[in-house]
């Protein structure tokens, strides 16, 4: 008969040892033995049974060891003549169970066991909450960037904010688990030099931020869902999200594979090293060779290819204000795109219009607009800020500003602000619950006051 | 007050080396000092293979034989110094004790 199997979600902290034990305790008493300690732990099913678990540190031990190595087989030993049999092991944290009620601990003396959770901890824990601090700083000050240089569009856009929130959130988090761990080292070394034990961790700060991490990954796919949601938006990014989640669970694979088979340590990392370049590099290739075919934009429209040979998409959006209303004629050999796009978050929501000319030599200007309405008075003050502030682009190795907005008269608009720049003959409206861009991209026309009382007509009535 | 490695040697240590004064395999030295102990020093099997593998490195102790997985192992002249030093400071402190307690007794 097949052995019956549980699998539960590992929520502790690696270097909680007393809290997983105490876990592994409660789950043997309702009948389930550990037996595969990972992310995800498996348990088979026992006769139900006081048993006491141990967790211990080897840092001799790697995630990379194809099996155990002579010194840990030689631990094993003597803890198996101290009666403890190992339950399971995960690279250097071995997990042992007894079945006897009051066995020898498996440390007995405090600096040994300090020494040890401190050298596993550094090389496991430690490494892996740097590197992915590192990588959520950086990617929480691009995301910060973004917010200050285009308030409106990362307010409005449920991915940009959710990422945003997400990665500044991640990078608390992990500061905390960091220096709980830095504090506990420090406060324990203290105590075992004084002759006392090992201190005891917060387990319930330590699952409560766990808990964060998996409300903050589920707000990271709402994120991702809810900017795929509208038609305007392509898939694309669910396409990046499952390729990258793929590479992880083909990584994995990998790895256990390459430890079934491996014969040493350096074949089995230097293999594993090797399988993640080559992944990198396939997803990479992968995503620019979808990015190139176009399977990852939106797929309405019709391909266009103008005499130079470019080769873009021509959409048919309905648009609330066009080229033709303001007096210009457009016809089919300008080969126009009329293109909607909508975002909104609880924050702020962004309805941007554009419509542009692809043919080459056509006359016509480029004409795009935004309304972005923010409820929030200070959030729309912050953004009026920073969005009326000149745009600095990196031009290879220097800076360049993009032009600089100077104030105009509101009145026409019926704005309680208005701003100009040159730039791309943009303006920038302030009304009370609403900011709005308009840009008219011509070399030789301006908006007339007709063309501004046809915006204005219209820009207060959209929703 | 903080105890440099091997200035002192703990309870644990001293046990340990006292038990490789005779060639003992390390997977018995748990059960050896237990009997010299009368039970009241217990060596974790953790701690065990962590001081085994710190003496083997500073020379205290050296490999006598490998049966498989068993090792066996003992003393070396290193080792028994240490040990002596060790007893020579245990004996420090008991005299300073018998001296000192006494005095404090004829008052």
């Amino acid at each position: 008969m097949k052995e019956k199997k549980t699998r539960r979600m590992m929520l502790y902290q690696l270097n909680d040892g007393e809290a997983i034990a105490a876990y592994l305790e409660k789950m043997a008493r309702k009948g389930w033995l550990l037996e595969k300690f990972n992310n995800i732990l498996t348990f088979r099913q026992i006769e139900p049974g006081e048993y006491k678990f141990a967790v211990t540190y080897f840092p001799e031990g790697s995630v990379f060891d194809p099996a155990p190595t002579e010194g840990q087989e030689t631990y094993i030993d003597y803890c198996r003549a101290a009666g403890w049999e190992l339950a399971a092991v995960r690279g250097p944290i071995q997990i042992f169970y007894s079945e006897g009620s009051d066995p020898i601990p498996i440390e007995t003396d405090e600096a040994q066991k300090l020494a040890a959770a401190r050298a596993v901890m550094n090389k496991t824990m430690v490494l892996a909450y740097v590197l992915l601090l590192i990588s959520f700083l950086l990617n929480g000050h691009n995301w910060l960037d973004d917010l200050l240089t285009n308030p409106l569009y990362t307010l409005s856009s449920p991915l940009s904010l959710t990422m945003l929130v997400c990665c500044w959130a991640l990078v608390v988090i992990l500061g905390f688990f960091l220096i709980d761990h830095w504090v506990w080292c420090a406060r324990s070394k203290r105590s075992v030099e004084n002759g006392g034990a090992c201190l005891p961790v917060s387990t319930k700060s330590r699952l409560a931020a766990t808990y964060c991490i998996f409300a903050l990954t589920a707000l990271m796919l709402v994120g991702i869902l809810a900017q795929t949601a509208d038609k305007s938006e392509s898939p694309g990014i669910i396409w990046i999200l499952v390729g990258t989640l793929a590479m992880y669970a083909l990584a994995f694979y990998a790895l256990s594979l390459l430890r079934k088979h491996g014969r040493s340590r350096g074949a089995v990392k230097w293999g594993f090293v090797a399988v993640m370049i080559a992944l990198v590099a396939a997803l990479g290739y992968g995503s620019v060779r979808l990015v190139e075919s176009g399977a990852l934009q939106r797929k309405s429209g019709e391909t266009y290819t103008d005499s130079r040979g470019h080769t873009t998409r021509i959409f048919r959006d309905e648009l609330p204000v066009t080229l033709e209303d303001l007096g210009y004629t457009v016809t089919p050999d300008d080969h126009c795109s009329y293109r909607e796009r909508i975002q909104s978050t609880p924050l702020a929501a962004i309805r941007s219009y554009e419509q542009s000319p692809h043919a080459v030599g056509s006359r016509l200007p480029l004409l795009s607009y935004s309304v972005t309405v923010i409820k929030w008075d200070a959030l729309r003050e912050f953004c009026w800020d920073k969005a009326s502030k000149p745009e600095v682009v990196r031009l290879g190795g220097y800076y360049a500003t993009l032009g600089e907005y100077v104030d105009t008269d509101p009145a026409p608009w019926g704005a309680e602000e208005a701003k100009f720049k040159d730039f791309g003959s943009t303006y920038l409206l302030l009304y009370p619950d609403r900011i709005v861009t308009v840009r008219l991209e011509s070399n030789r026309d301006e908006l007339t006051a007709e063309g501004i009382a046809t915006f204005t007509q219209f820009l207060m009535n959209i929703e | 007050m903080a105890r440099g490695k091997f200035k002192t040697l703990t309870e644990q240590m001293y046990y340990i080396l006292l038990c490789l004064c005779s060639e003992c395999c390390g997977v018995d030295v748990m059960e050896r000092v237990r009997g010299m102990t009368g039970g009241r020093v217990l060596i974790g099997p953790g701690t065990l293979y962590s001081l085994l593998e710190s003496f083997l490195t500073e020379g205290f102790i050296r490999e006598t034989r490998v049966e498989g997985r068993r090792k066996s192992y003992i003393i070396t002249p290193s080792g028994r110094e240490m040990l002596a030093a060790e007893r020579e400071r245990l004996q420090t402190q008991l005299r300073d004790f018998e001296i000192n307690y006494r005095e404090e007794e004829g008052k």
